[in-house]
């Protein structure tokens, strides 16, 4: 293990009180500049993020400017880049992919019984894929010791040393051996890896440069990087930006010493700090304080800090209504582009062949268009819906010829994305080979686009498209003698996993305010400087527990643990609170779902008097009676419900027929019969995963109209009828295919088992001497005639029975609801007529040819979950009673004659959800009509 | 600070009746640990709640800062809590450890320390480290596939229909679904045999069913009713009517073992005779129980085998999965995790509190045990604290088991006990009343002896409440409403007389179910009392959210003409351009265009700009029409869409369900709030009216019955429900499982009872209804036989059945200026914000220094940003050419002068030294020497032919006074600024012209290798094109860091491939 070095004071001192970068420059002018000509092309300048490198550029440039230099930038090397200008490695590295491949192959080699030691539920003699995540877990682990010059048998022997326990210390050996063979399997392909080789560059002291380095407020150094520095310290110069009574709080480079920090003070003023309820509350806040700014500052001398991105979102949306232009630094996710969402959307349905997949595919929005163009329509979404509905399939293959039954726009759609998706189906390949399918799925869908780079998704497109076609790229780095092979499905993983944390620009503009990380805004020169979400666990940051390194043997091995996170933020704070500029603070008390928060625990380094003032302020701080609202952007608001019940529109006579059926909708609710039969309006839905009641109930519906149109319906053998019911069930199972879901062929079951002891009944019934005249009466219609005018009946009959003794009518209709119920009670409540379907049949079959006066009886034929309910059940109306039921019908007929819809019913009927969001069915505050009038 | 006293840190169980100070108990013992000298990581402070766990910590904070700013009330905290040496200067030293230490405190849930536990062990629990508590929704999609590979399974149907006792349900996924949501739980808190635990038992085979029938035929029988009554049990036998036979006739009478039939016993011989049947009918009834109970077993089996392995690999877990898998990591490691735990978590839990005791769950406390145990072990410097209220036990649906309580206190003796019954929240009037109800429950008398003896038990087991808050004003009252009146017609009634007579107390409309919140949120709504609900519905309560839903609908289904109809008639549809959905809608084709047109775009704007931008462009256009409620609702949908984007799916129906399913609170000001009286445990309110007191104890029948043979053991037996005719039967064991269960129940419901009243500061408001007696196994029962008043309104006339304290404490409430929102003027208007948005302005950007210019470089301005990105791929793509490009710029770069070949020296070196990747460097080379000899080249590239041209092109007529010099810089970087950029970029050639020392002229040269045909001049006048305006951009940077004017620079695009140059002005 490296001992600390003590190295040479390489520390240039900048009064914190001035803005850190402006001194900076100052400083290289001041250091480099002949003349009138700033050559830096000899200097090479870290600073520790991309945004204070463009900071300092830009002051450069303007003093340039200003002072007519011949300037010449220099070269600015990202810190993680640093090391390697400092020695010439001489090997190739193992790129991040190839490392995590090494990782798992090393942990492969283990074997399954070394390996749960490690981790539970290890595939044995698994897939190399499968170990990833403990790879990574792995390499994670690596950087991090490696990155403070530690090997894992570092660890092991500190822990050794600190007599941890024995399972943890036996964990450690392991890994240690894990890591030897991490290092085998990379040098057997002859590469290397960084972290190593920067410590071995180290080791055989070959550090060297041939440039100045200038450091920027690098304050927080691993010690590679500092013991490297320390190799050719007579060409550094770190800029420290501090006061002289904090000067202890750095070490010889510039690093924080983190002892110092923990104990050092941090002046805040009260005014500076606000403290409020909830993230909402916060993006008030914000506006208050830009308010208060009376207009003085332009968007580009403001920041806001955003260390809890939970605020960002409320904060954004807040600016937006305010009018003010905001910008988030960090950009957009770039797993949230078109693109991205494209190969994920593809890679799902490829390894599942889910219908759900299927769907969500054909609706990302540039598929969606790259099929319509294909197949010459933008109008087919429905028919997906409708094939959902009728078959509910479980998969939907990726093979061609499949069959879709008589949907054929489904047909072009599923052969144009077969085409589409083919190169990529089944097979392992070398993972390195399907880069370019991949990205000629890419071309396919995008290629034809011209890129606009004043519009933002172009770049959006383009740049995910670049991103992820060089992640893609990648995988060719996977060494050739490793031959990894896998689906296309997995080559995208890798990719993705390198992508995952990237993310797209936001337009630059000057008119913008800036949304800013916490640590991009100690450097940061705004004038107004705004931090929001200042609470613990975002500033500082802090590791509970660890795997495998808590905090404490962290701390014992002198790697980054709470106190430096601790450190970093309290000097990255009091550089804020020095340097000039108006600061404030903003803390939450509680989360979006109303979690309490914890305020940062840097609001406490400060005397007692004021610490016990501070915390009094925040813990006793309660929720005002505001409402944080900041979609009100007027003062006044209505007070009842201003979003109507749209009336009916209609002006002439729409209907002059109804069917049967209908007269229990208008009695439960004119409004929403004149939704449903009027308007004609139907919900979709495309999730269903087996058949919903009423497509179950015309499953067997149509097996016993298929029963009734043959000539076995004259069979009193009960086996005969089961026989021909069985065959009915298969045909229709058929026609479903292969693809139903398992629920929907339990279904079919269970229509089986219904129907076999319905065929009981049936064959008595025709014993007992009725047969079947007509089965599903597909249009019957007839005549009311009510006030003198006559008006059409519409309606199916299920089933109509003759006995051939009597010569008596039956009329039927099947029933399979749950639980079984019987026409009387379906068709009266408290002795009110709520349905009208039986005794509205009377009239129907007036039509027919058979038909001869006399009383006809009506009923159901239930055919219920609960088989032994099986019944013909006959409704035992008097002729009084269906004279009752036809006034009723009768009365119904002259309002909808008058167009009488309206009011909605007072109580949503049952099984009316569908027309609940229209009716407004879930609100408190529902409009009323009456209200509404006045 | 002191040094340990013993006194304060004994293992303590404390009993604590509502209101009497359970956070200020819990808050007390962590002050004093504290101050004997523990280090606040050492303690674990557990509740259930978040907000819960919030305020115990504010209680702690606040305590110690208020103690912190003056050390009168340091001191008097100090005697209140009994804290000794307490002062100013112990709590500023206190404060400070806690302040240092935040991120130490263990102060929150019990699933949060569960999850921080399970998060250190997640390999040795298989899990990927990854993995995180996530919504039920997400749960519930997994449970559904599951689900559907369970039922793929070929005997799936046999068991189902099994399951379902012989019915052929009508969707075997929803039957499975209802099957898993009941059971699971239960299925995995219970041992594999508790499953098997019934024996088959022999039926008759049918020809000794037809004899044992025609056996009890031939009996004589004198009797004629017993006669007749046989003729009909035979003939529901020979029907096989079991159900009719076993709950009629003599059968009923064998079987209740009374034996008489109209007072007439029956004889031995025709007793016997019956018996083989009803045995008959035992099998029948047991065998069918049997198999539906196991096939139960064996179909969540096999979920559990998929469902479980689903979240393993999914990294998806909720809480209850957390808490499982820990007791199956400590049951295979033991005491070994615990050593792991404290070295992965630097934490030596020493110090136990925890708090609401009564709500913890088995599996819950077989978690905690070894953490209690090892505190608990005696001589250690460690301690056990818990607090809890087994009258409070309302969440045994969660899994809360109250009579861990006893069994705590038994399992560890030196537990020391402390009730707490002085409540500091409730009057007088109150407190008494509660005393009657629970203190007289002997007067309760129902026809169902299991009922009256839960509820004695509770008369028993409790101590009479007093209160520290007898000076406030208190009232409480029952009243039973009229037979023709409508109970909530007259509750909202006294409700609004309250409110009007004092808007600033808090009144709490408790219930039962959320049914009836919503009813009485709309009779309140209606009766113009504004009114709230608390604890969070979907945001569907809202007629903009709805909208919004209905757009989101619309995009997914084009052809939903609910949605569109609803859309339609709404400001949206100005916005997006949807078309009016009107009578025949289906017959215009064109119109149906436009709105699948409408619905592409709905798709692409979520997809492109997110569901937060997009909902808040919607929700911009709704506001002005939104009510003050609608518009925090609909807030609270741009937060959620927000949140949502992280997780967008490409299916906005997908939003649609993660809105329905996701509650979201609505905490506003309103005094008047309806709520559970589940969601009311912990609140406390002026006034508490409760008006749904007449549902039924008798428990539903649930879909199981089980038996537990003590609260932490796994249930022991289950079976499937059957009813009471049924169960006499079975084997009694079924009996006591039902009446375990049935008692369980009860008492909970009792629970709620105690809370709901208890939740009162100064009035109580109960209402019964018209028909209610005081036999009944409700609510309502127990309080009229207990509350009644012997003088008061007998018989079921309406009225004030019981009145205790002064019917005038509202205006003594007034008078006083009582009541949490005393503060507020009036708290129905509370003000939508702070800021008015108009008066934010911010100055132009003009003003003051320019800050932030963007950044760019010349070769953004050009090339990438034209042609298409296929193009722009399959250059990327073209890894050679970019190869060979980078590297012929590399030799290029090493060249001065030609006239000097030293170059050559050490080119392929430098070059392998800079791409050691490369494997071809030498042929590159080669082509590179013979590149530069061709002309063009080669006399840009030697100093005297260079010297000659530029004389001719820079000063073509002027007399040359001073000779001129041409040097050269290679890679020359710059950064300028032009416009509103600031450019940078890096010159591949820059020669620069002096006269004398005067520099008079600079030519920028820039090398492209692009491969282009000799003869395809079209394209190579493309190419020139293309590079133009980045080599323009060159030529006004070297014009501003060098101070030449811009036509003193020349630039000179060469492609070195075809030795082509074009002079670029
Ligand atoms: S280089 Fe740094 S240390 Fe040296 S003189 Fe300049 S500022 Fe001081």
């Amino acid at each position: 293990m490296a001992k600390k070095e003590s190295l040479v004071d390489r520390r240039c001192w900048q009064d914190w009180s001035k803005p850190a970068l402006a001194a900076a420059a100052d400083w290289l002018i001041t250091r480099y500049r002949h003349e009138n000509v700033l050559n830096l092309s000899g200097v090479i300048v870290v600073t520790p993020g991309a945004r204070s490198r463009n900071r300092l550029l830009e002051l450069l440039v303007e003093r340039a400017e200003v002072e007519s230099l011949n300037f010449t930038p220099p070269d600015f090397v990202p810190l993680s880049h640093l090391p390697e200008q400092l020695y010439s490695p001489q090997k190739k590295f193992a790129g991040d992919v190839v490392q995590q491949v090494a990782w798992a192959k090393a942990l492969r080699d283990l074997g399954p019984e070394q390996l749960s030691v490690l981790a539970k539920n290890v595939p044995e003699n698994g897939e190399l894929t499968e170990l990833l995540p403990l790879a990574r877990i792995m390499l994670a682990l690596h950087v991090d010791l490696a990155s403070e010059a530690l090997m894992f048998t570092d660890v092991a022997s500190e822990f050794k040393r600190m007599q941890v326990d024995r399972s943890e210390l036996d964990r450690w050996t392991l890994l240690s051996q894990v890591q030897r063979k991490y290092y085998d399997q990379l040098s057997a392909v002859g590469l290397w890896d960084r972290q190593a080789a920067r410590v071995m560059a180290l080791q055989k002291k070959e550090c060297r440069a041939d440039k100045d380095l200038v450091l920027i407020g690098l304050v927080d150094l691993s010690r590679v990087f500092r013991l490297m520095l320390g190799q050719v310290a007579s060409l550094v110069h770190s800029l420290v930006f501090a006061a002289d009574e904090v000067r202890d709080g750095f070490d010889e480079i510039g690093c924080l010493r983190s002892e110092f920090w923990l104990a050092q003070p941090i002046e805040l003023r009260p005014e500076q700090i606000r403290v409020v309820d909830r993230p909402a509350g916060q993006a008030s806040a914000v506006i208050e304080c830009l308010t208060e700014l009376n207009g003085k500052f332009p968007a580009s001398q403001i920041a806001i800090g955003i260390p809890n991105p939970s605020v960002a979102s409320h904060l954004r949306r807040a600016l937006d209504l305010a009018g003010v232009e905001s910008r988030d630094a960090t950009g957009k996710p770039l797993t949230q582009s078109l693109p991205v969402k494209l190969v994920q959307a593809v890679r799902d349905y490829l390894r599942h062949q889910q219908f759900s997949q299927f769907t969500r595919l054909i609706r990302h929005p540039d598929c969606f268009d790259w099929i319509s163009h294909r197949i010459g329509n933008r109008m087919w979404l429905h028919n997906v819906d409708e094939y959902q509905n009728l078959f509910i399939p479980g998969g939907l293959p990726l093979r061609e010829g499949f069959h879709l039954s008589n949907i054929d726009v489904l047909h072009d759609v599923h052969r144009v994305v077969i085409d589409l998706l083919k190169p990529l189906v089944g097979r392992t390949r070398r993972l390195d080979q399907w880069a370019e399918l991949w990205t000629n799925l890419l071309t396919e869908i995008y290629g034809s686009r011209e890129i606009d780079g004043e519009s933002a998704t172009s770049r959006e497109v383009l740049s995910a498209c670049r991103n992820l076609h060089a992640a893609l790229r990648l995988l060719a780095s996977l060494p050739s003698e490793w031959s990894l092979e896998g689906s296309a499905g997995d080559a995208l993983d890798f990719a993705l996993d390198q992508v995952e944390r990237e993310a797209i620009a936001e337009p630059d503009s000057t008119d913008a305010i800036e949304l800013l990380g916490w640590l991009d805004l100690s450097l940061d020169d705004a004038a107004v400087t705004i931090v929001t979400g200042f609470n613990e666990e975002f500033v500082p940051s802090s590791e509970g527990t660890h795997l495998f390194l808590p905090n404490s043997a962290r701390a014992q091995l002198g790697i980054l643990d709470n106190a430096r996170r601790y450190a970093r933020d309290a000097y990255a704070l009091s550089l804020l609170a020095r340097s000039p500029r108006r600061l404030t603070i903003i803390c939450g008390r509680h989360n979006d779902s109303g979690d309490p928060l914890l305020p940062s625990r840097l609001l406490f380094a400060t005397d007692d008097q004021t610490m016990a003032e501070r915390s009094a302020m925040f813990f006793r701080h309660q929720a005002s009676a505001t409402l944080h609202i900041w979609l009100a952007t007027q003062t006044d608001h209505p007070t009842t419900q201003q979003f109507s019940i749209p009336r009916p529109k209609i002006d002439e006579l729409k209907m002059t027929s109804l069917s049967v059926t209908d007269f229990k909708q208008y009695l439960q609710c004119p409004y929403r019969f004149y939704l449903s039969r009027v308007l004609q309006l139907k919900p979709c839905v495309d999730n269903l995963v087996e058949l919903p009641p009423f497509a179950f109930g015309h499953l067997l519906h149509e097996i016993v109209e298929a029963f009734g149109n043959d000539p076995i319906k004259d069979s009193t053998d009960p086996d005969e009828i089961r026989m021909f019911f069985r065959r009915q069930i298969d045909l229709t199972m058929e026609r479903h295919g292969e693809q139903a879901s398992a629920a929907v062929q339990i279904q079919f079951q269970q229509v089986r088992l219904r129907l076999d002891k319905f065929a009981d009944l049936q064959a008595q019934r025709r014993r007992d001497g009725w047969e079947i005249i007509e089965a599903e009466v597909k249009k019957g219609t007839g005549t009311l005639v009510v006030d003198g005018e006559p008006f059409g009946l519409r309606g199916r009959i299920d089933r109509v029975d003759r006995n051939e003794h009597t010569g008596q009518l039956a009329v039927f209709d099947y029933k399979t609801m749950e639980p079984a119920t019987s026409p009387d009670k379906a068709h009266r409540k408290n002795g009110e007529w709520v349905d009208l379907q039986l005794p509205l049949y009377r009239h129907l079959i007036q039509t027919r040819e058979y038909f001869v006066s006399g009383p006809i009886l009506l009923g159901y034929i239930l055919v219920p979950s609960d088989i032994k309910n099986t019944e013909f059940a006959i409704a035992e109306w008097s002729e009084d009673e269906l004279h009752s039921a036809d006034e009723v019908a009768f009365d119904v007929i002259r309002a909808v004659r008058c167009n009488r819809f309206w009011p909605p019913a007072d109580e949503p009927p049952d099984y009316s959800e569908q027309w609940s969001a229209i009716c407004q069915d879930d609100l408190p505050e529902r409009w009323s009509p009456q209200e509404a009038a006045t | 600070m002191t040094t340990i006293e013993q006194a304060t840190i004994d293992n303590t169980i404390i009993r604590a009746s509502a209101g009497s100070g359970k956070t200020t108990a819990l808050a007390s013992r962590y002050l004093q640990l504290l101050l004997s000298g523990v280090q606040c990581h050492a303690i674990l402070a557990t509740t259930f709640t978040r907000k819960a766990a919030g305020e115990i910590l504010d209680r702690i904070m606040t305590g110690l800062a208020s103690s912190s700013l003056d050390d009168g009330l340091a001191k008097k905290l100090g005697q209140t809590l009994q804290l000794v040496g307490f002062d100013q200067k112990t709590a500023r030293l206190m404060l400070r450890h806690l302040l240092i230490n935040l991120h130490r405190l263990q102060v929150g849930t019990l699933d949060s320390f569960f999850a921080k536990l399970a998060r250190s062990f997640s390999l040795e629990m298989g899990l990927d480290p990854d993995w995180e508590i996530v919504e039920q929704r997400l749960i519930d999609q997994l449970a559904q596939a599951s689900v559907g590979s369970v039922l793929s399974h070929s005997d799936a149907i046999q068991l189902l229909h099994l399951m379902a006792k012989g019915d052929s349900i009508r969707g075997a996924n929803k039957l499975m679904m209802d099957t898993v949501s009941q059971l699971y739980e239960i299925f995995l808190d219970s041992t594999p045999d508790a499953w098997f635990q019934l024996q088959p038992h022999a039926v008759l085979s049918p020809d000794k069913l037809v004899s044992a029938l025609e056996q009890l035929t031939t009996i004589g029988i004198a009797d004629k009713r017993m006669a007749t009554a046989r003729v009909k049990d035979c003939e529901r036998a020979a029907n096989e009517d079991w159900d009719g036979f076993i709950a009629n006739g003599l059968t009923a009478k064998i079987l209740d073992q009374t034996n008489e039939y109209f007072k007439k016993p029956i004889p031995d011989e025709l007793r016997s005779a019956y018996l083989p049947l009803i045995d008959h009918v035992r099998g029948l009834v047991t065998n069918e129980l049997k198999d539906s109970t196991e096939s139960t077993f064996n179909l969540l089996d096999r979920f559990r085998e998929r469902f479980e392995a689903s979240k393993t690999e999914a990294g998806s877990l909720g809480f209850n999965d957390v808490t499982r898998r820990l007791v199956e990591l400590l049951n295979s490691s033991g005491e070994q995790a615990e050593t792991n735990w404290t070295h992965r978590s630097d934490w030596n839990l020493d110090h136990l509190l925890l708090d609401e005791f009564q709500d913890t769950s088995p599996e819950q406390w077989r978690v905690i045990e070894p953490f209690a145990r090892r505190v608990m072990k005696p001589g250690a410097e460690r301690s056990f604290f818990c607090v809890g209220d087994t009258k409070q036990a309302i969440y045994g649906w969660r899994g809360g088991v109250a009579e861990l309580f006893e069994l705590v206190n038994k399992r560890f003796p030196d537990l020391r006990g402390r009730e707490l019954t002085c409540s500091f929240r409730s009057s007088q009037a109150i407190i008494d009343t509660v005393n009657q109800v629970f203190e007289n429950a002997e007067q309760y008398e129902s026809n169902n002896p299991l009922t009256n003896a839960v509820v004695r038990r509770w008369k028993d087991r409790f101590t009479t409440h007093t209160t520290a808050k007898a000076g406030l004003p208190g009232y409480a009252m029952l009243e039973r409403v009229g037979e023709a009146d409508d109970l909530f017609a007259v509750v909202v009634e006294r409700i609004k007389s309250i409110y009007e007579r004092s808007p600033n107390c808090t009144v709490a409309v408790l219930t039962r179910d959320n049914i009836e919140v919503k009813n009485l949120i709309f009779a309140l709504h209606s009766a113009g009392v504004p009114a709230s609900e608390e604890g969070g519905n979907p945001l569907t309560d809202s007629a903009a959210v709805q909208l919004i839903l209905s757009l989101m609908q619309l995009g997914d289904h084009p052809n939903d003409s609910v949605a569109w109809f609803h859309v339609a008639n709404s400001p949206l549809a100005a916005m997006i351009g949807l078309p009016p959905c009107e009578i025949e809608w289906e017959k215009s084709a064109a119109i149906l265009r436009q709105v699948h047109s409408v619905a592409a775009d709905v798709r692409r704007e979520l997809s492109e700009i997110g569901y937060g931008a997009t909902v808040a462009r919607w929700a911009a256009v709704l506001a002005p029409s939104c009510t003050v409620r609608e518009l925090r609702r609909l807030q609270k949908l741009i937060e959620l869409s927000d949140e949502y984007d992280a997780q967008a799916t490409l299916r906005p129906a997908d939003f649609v369900e993660f809105v329905q399913a996701k509650k979201v609170e609505d905490p506003t000001g309103s005094p008047v709030r309806v709520m559970t009286i589940h969601k009311a445990k912990g609140l406390e309110f002026d006034v508490v009216v409760l008006p749904c007191l007449s549902k039924r104890f008798t428990p539903r029948p649930g879909e199981v019955m089980f038996f537990r043979p003590s609260p932490t053991e796994p249930i022991s037996f289950v079976t499937r429900y059957v009813n009471s005719a049924h169960r006499r039967l079975l084997p009694p064991k079924i009996q006591q499982a039902y009446e375990q269960q049935f008692e369980r129940g009860l008492n909970e419901a009792i629970c709620v009872l105690y809370v709901a009243m208890t939740r009162a500061i100064h009035a109580l408001y109960m209402f019964v209804d018209a028909n209610e007696s005081e036999s009944h196994q409700t609510m309502s029962g127990i309080l009229l036989a207990n509350l009644a008043n012997p003088r008061g309104p007998t018989g079921k006339s309406p009225g004030k059945i019981f009145e205790h304290g002064d019917p005038a404490w509202v205006e003594t409430f007034v008078a006083k200026g009582l009541g949490k929102f005393a503060h507020l003027q009036n708290t129905s208007a509370v003000t939508l914000g702070d800021v008015d948005y108009k008066t934010l302005k911010l100055a132009p950007t003009t003003v003051g220094p320019s800050r932030g210019l963007p950044m760019t470089s010349p070769s953004q301005m050009s090339s990438s940003w034209h042609g298409t990105i296929g193009l722009a791929l399959s250059q990327a793509a073209d890894r050679a050419a970019q190869d060979r490009g980078t590297i012929l710029h590399a030799c290029l770069a090493q060249i001065q002068w030609l006239d000097d070949a030293s170059w050559q020296n050490g080119l392929l070196n430098e070059l392998r030294r800079r791409f050691p990747d490369f494997e071809n460097l030498e042929s590159i080379v080669d082509e590179f020497a013979t590149m530069v000899r061709q002309p063009k080249i080669s006399g840009l590239l030697h100093s005297s032919s260079y010297s000659d041209q530029i004389a001719r092109r820079v000063l073509p007529s002027q007399i040359i006074f001073e000779p001129l010099t041409a040097s050269v810089e290679n890679e020359r970087s710059f950064a300028v600024r032009m416009d509103h950029w600031i450019v940078q970029g890096t010159i591949d050639r820059l020669v620069l012209i002096h006269e004398g020392p005067t520099l008079i002229a600079a030519e920028v040269i820039e090398y492209k290798s692009d491969r282009l045909g000799k003869a395809d001049e079209s394209a190579i006048q493309q190419c020139v094109a293309d590079y133009r305006p980045q080599i323009e951009a060159y030529r006004r940077a070297v014009a501003q860091f060098t101070g030449l004017a811009i036509d003193q620079v020349l630039a000179r695009l060469m492609l070195v491939g075809i030795d082509r140059e074009f002079e670029v002005r």
